[in-house]
């Protein structure tokens, strides 16, 4: 009996020994296969990430992810904005194989793929499946993308010729007014009063062409010379032109650019005009090279301060939602900060120039 | 007559002023919308020149239309607005029209076609005073709408003609009755139904 017992137990071992060492494989199997799988979909979002988005170029370099998904072929093409491009990757279209499908259309956009792979079953197929679904997703993604950004390049630009062309009529308005009037001025006396009439307004067009043509091309810098700039009176004419109501105090002159001083503060008034018109913008010139710039805010108006700085962003019709952007760009290749604080009902910006030994 | 040139932009009013200058009239200047509304309350003008975009809303004719809408209760309520634009001309052109615009022109305009319009803007004005002096009648425009039943029309058009007549008259009570063809007090109890205030003057 005791022999008995004794056999039972060795068999019984054995057994459970088989069964752990099976139990083993098994996970260490299934281990081995959600680790290749975890790799797959982890390539394609990395990939995804290194083409930055592009359809195109994630389209071409997918194909090596998809083969270890055990995927035999990748066929289709891409219509891309009219434009037929063919996609080739690993064996033809044959109907023995199981075919994933991926239709996508938006826009001059249109996807069509077919993925291929034998009859797969069981966690081969499943993993398969979640690869093709990932792989979907991110295309779609690209995809969407890609339109929205093609659709805000062009609102973008749309706004741009809006508001050069507003700009130009203005002047083509002028000419036309001044060509009609110089025609029919005739006595000596009309003429004296043309030419009476231009000498005041002539400086203002002069300014509105030079903003013009500055907001449509970059001034060289090679050819401009830093010189020493009078803040206050700087300050009244931009203001003046831009029909700015301003209380000033303090003065101060700074060794700079004059072309990038000026930009700065056009597009700090200019802001000023669009979002408080009626306002008189307090203008505090301080010893060591700080503007501050304050008016008081509109109640309704909320405030994002995180954003007011984001190119093409603007709460306001009349904007393009670069002032801002450019003008703390501007002021950084002069060494300079432009910061934006809003409170106590109180909007201000704060433009703080580098220290220059040249400064007075 | 009198003219107000509204236009934000400083050498485009001064090249208007130039354009239509004439030892007849009196013309006056206002950059912008806030201005434009002042001088209207402030003086009765007969011809107003109108930039639709100004600032802030330079892209788009809001200010223009503002303007438009503080014609009717105004000291210059029978003014003919010219309305000049060089954005979406046929958009614009519908707003302007809509909110009582007497005519558009689109940007760059040339002297003579603005002098041509402001001449039609005379001819319109005089006929109309003429017809209420020698005929007396009184042309009156409003916008109605369709399907509401007649008695909204028949208040407009009362509030309307009550108002014309008692800027008219500089708000004489007295002779708005006489007018009208009403008692005094009728025409007391019409000022309150319709909550009519005396537009601010100037002195």
């Amino acid at each position: 009996m005791g022999e008995g017992i004794h056999n039972f137990a060795w068999v019984a071992a054995f057994i459970l020994l088989i069964i752990g060492l099976t139990l083993m494989t098994v996970l260490l199997y299934l281990h081995r296969q959600s680790h290749r799988l975890k790799s797959v979909l982890m390539g394609l979002y990395q990939l995804n990430e290194a083409v930055h988005q592009d359809v195109l170029q994630f389209i071409d370099q997918a194909w090596p992810f998809l083969s270890q998904a055990k995927f035999t072929g990748l066929n289709g093409h891409v219509d891309w904005f009219g434009e037929q491009i063919p996609i080739r990757h690993g064996l033809a279209v044959s109907p023995s194989q199981q075919a994933y499908p991926l239709k996508l259309v938006q826009q001059g956009i249109e996807v069509h793929l077919s993925a291929q792979m034998g009859r797969l079953r069981g966690e081969d197929q499943l993993m398969a499946q979640l690869v093709w679904q990932q792989f979907s997703a991110l295309l779609s993604l690209d995809v969407n993308y890609k339109i929205s950004q093609f659709l805000l390049s062009q609102k973008r630009l749309e706004r741009y010729q809006l508001f050069v062309q507003h700009d130009i009529k203005n002047i083509a308005q002028f000419i036309t007014l001044l060509a009609d009037q110089l025609e029919q001025a005739q006595t000596d006396g009309e003429k004296l009063a043309t030419y009476h009439q231009l000498q005041s307004i002539m400086p203002t067009i002069s300014r509105r062409a030079t903003q013009t043509i500055q907001q449509m091309t970059q001034p060289s810098r090679d050819k401009q010379t830093k010189k020493l700039i009078d803040v206050r009176p700087t300050l009244e004419k931009i203001a003046k032109s831009y029909d700015v109501s301003i209380h000033i105090s303090g003065q101060a002159k700074l060794w700079g650019y004059q072309w990038a001083f000026e930009q700065v503060f056009q597009r700090l008034f200019e802001n000023f005009q669009h979002h408080a018109p009626q306002a008189v913008v307090d203008v505090v010139i301080s010893d060591n090279h700080q503007i501050q710039l304050s008016a008081p805010a509109d109640a309704q108006e909320s405030i994002s301060a995180a954003r007011m700085f984001e190119p093409f962003w603007t709460t306001s019709e009349s904007g393009m939602g670069l002032g801002l952007y450019l003008a703390r760009e501007t002021l950084k290749t002069m060494g300079g900060e432009l910061h934006f604080d809003h409170q106590h009902q109180q909007n201000t910006f704060v433009v703080q120039f580098a220290q220059d030994n040249h400064d007075e | 007559m009198n003219i107000l040139i509204v236009d934000d932009d400083l050498a485009i009013r001064e090249m208007l002023v130039l354009a239509v200058m004439n030892p007849e009239d009196y013309i006056e200047q206002a950059a912008n919308a806030r201005q434009a509304i002042t001088c209207l309350n402030q003086k009765p003008f007969d011809i107003v020149i109108l930039d639709m975009g100004m600032p802030p809303d330079q892209h788009t004719p809001k200010q223009g239309i503002d303007v438009l809408d503080a014609v009717p209760t105004s000291n210059s309520m029978d003014c003919k607005v010219i309305v000049l634009t060089g954005q979406d001309p046929q958009k614009t052109a519908y707003q302007a029209i809509k909110h009582g615009a007497f005519d558009f022109l689109t940007k760059p305009i040339a002297k003579s076609t603005l002098l041509q319009s402001i001449d039609r803007a005379k001819l319109f004005l005089n006929n109309h005073l003429l017809q209420k002096n020698t005929e007396g009648v009184q042309k009156i425009a409003m916008d109605v709408e369709l399907g509401q039943g007649v008695k909204s029309v028949r208040n407009a058009a009362e509030k309307k003609l009550l108002m014309q007549v008692l800027h008219d008259s500089d708000f004489n009570v007295h002779q708005v009755a006489r007018c009208l063809g009403l008692k005094r007090e009728n025409v007391y109890y019409l000022i309150n139904k319709y909550a009519i205030e005396r537009p601010e003057t100037d002195g």
